[in-house]
């Protein structure tokens, strides 16, 4: 983790575009992190989300997360590829988060309405939101309103 | 959470200490429960005491509505512990204040306001179902248009 990187920055007004080329020995822990950050910058209308999985720093698309929620005090991301647990509050989260479709369903949890296939109403009068993979989590009444304008506004249509 | 019980508990004390003098009143045809006053020795004494416990159970009543924003709660379960707490609260202090009869009266006073809990509940409910059904259908166009 010591290993120093070398920058190098070479203009070329020939040059059409920009490339980034990562020279090492071995594909490494440093080099997918460097390919995250650089992945990162080049996508910061949406940026990504740092999280851990197996104590390994991950930069996550914002696209494929499904729902981030917290568990014994811990913030779990829960994406496409898997479970990661990001090292900052839900609430610390939710600001990086610029997604319109990430929304807010409880004071424990944010989900991808994108990823959600629809919502359920129990005869007992629990609200549950059901995700395109069959799992499905609880919805607090009082954000069904803020559920209820991001989907009036369209924004789970819209490209990012 | 803390501060909107507070708020509505003292609404429903000043509400409840009115209710239950008019209720006293209009029952009795004065504003002195003569049971109670002959338990304290004063008309006063049994004023205060018949104010404070009808006050107490307004504001039970009032603040215990914040149970219907525990999130984690169906409206099942919120509208059961509410009806039960006002219930238990409302057995005691009518008892104590003799706002029945008999066990008979007690009985139907009792299942006059579960018949209104249940309908209050009932519409509640349905207006949720709606709302959900709502929700689903804004869900099913939003995903159509993003697909075309």
């Amino acid at each position: 983790m010591d290993e120093k990187v070398k920058i190098r920055l070479e203009t070329d007004p020939s040059f059409n575009g920009t490339e980034v080329i990562i020279r090492a020995s071995n594909r490494s822990e440093l080099t997918d992190r460097l390919v995250s950050a650089i992945e990162s910058c080049n996508h910061d209308d949406l940026p990504q989300i740092p999280a851990y999985s197996n104590s390994v720093l991950t930069f996550l698309d914002q696209r494929q997360i499904i729902r981030i929620y917290t568990e014994n005090s811990k913030v779990i991301i829960l994406t496409e590829n898997g479970l990661y647990e990001a090292r900052q509050s839900l609430r610390d989260v939710e600001k990086l988060l610029t997604a319109e479709w990430l929304v807010r369903i409880s004071r424990f949890e944010i989900v991808n309405l994108r990823k959600a296939s629809g919502f359920d109403f129990s005869n007992t009068g629990t609200i549950r939101v059901l995700f395109q993979d069959g799992s499905d989590t609880w919805v607090a009444r009082r954000f069904v309103q803020a559920i209820q304008q991001t989907l009036k506004a369209g924004a789970i249509g819209k490209e990012v | 959470m803390r501060r909107k019980c507070f708020i509505l508990s003292v609404i429903g004390f000043l509400a409840g200490m009115l209710i239950g003098n008019l209720i006293a009143w209009l029952c009795g045809g004065k504003l002195v429960n003569t049971r109670i006053a002959e338990w304290c020795g004063s008309d006063i004494g049994a004023i205060i005491i018949q104010t404070l416990l009808s006050g107490l159970l307004g504001a039970i009543a009032m603040g215990g509505v914040v149970i219907h924003d525990i999130e984690k709660w169906s409206l099942l379960r919120c509208a059961v512990v509410h009806y039960l707490l006002i219930e238990i609260s409302y057995v005691v202090i009518a008892t104590v204040l003799g706002w029945y009869g008999s066990l008979t009266e007690l009985l139907i006073i009792l299942g006059i306001q579960l018949v209104v809990f249940v309908i209050i509940w009932l519409i509640m409910y349905l207006r949720w179902k709606t709302r959900i059904l709502e929700l689903n259908e804004l869900l099913k166009k939003t995903k159509s248009k993003q697909s075309k």
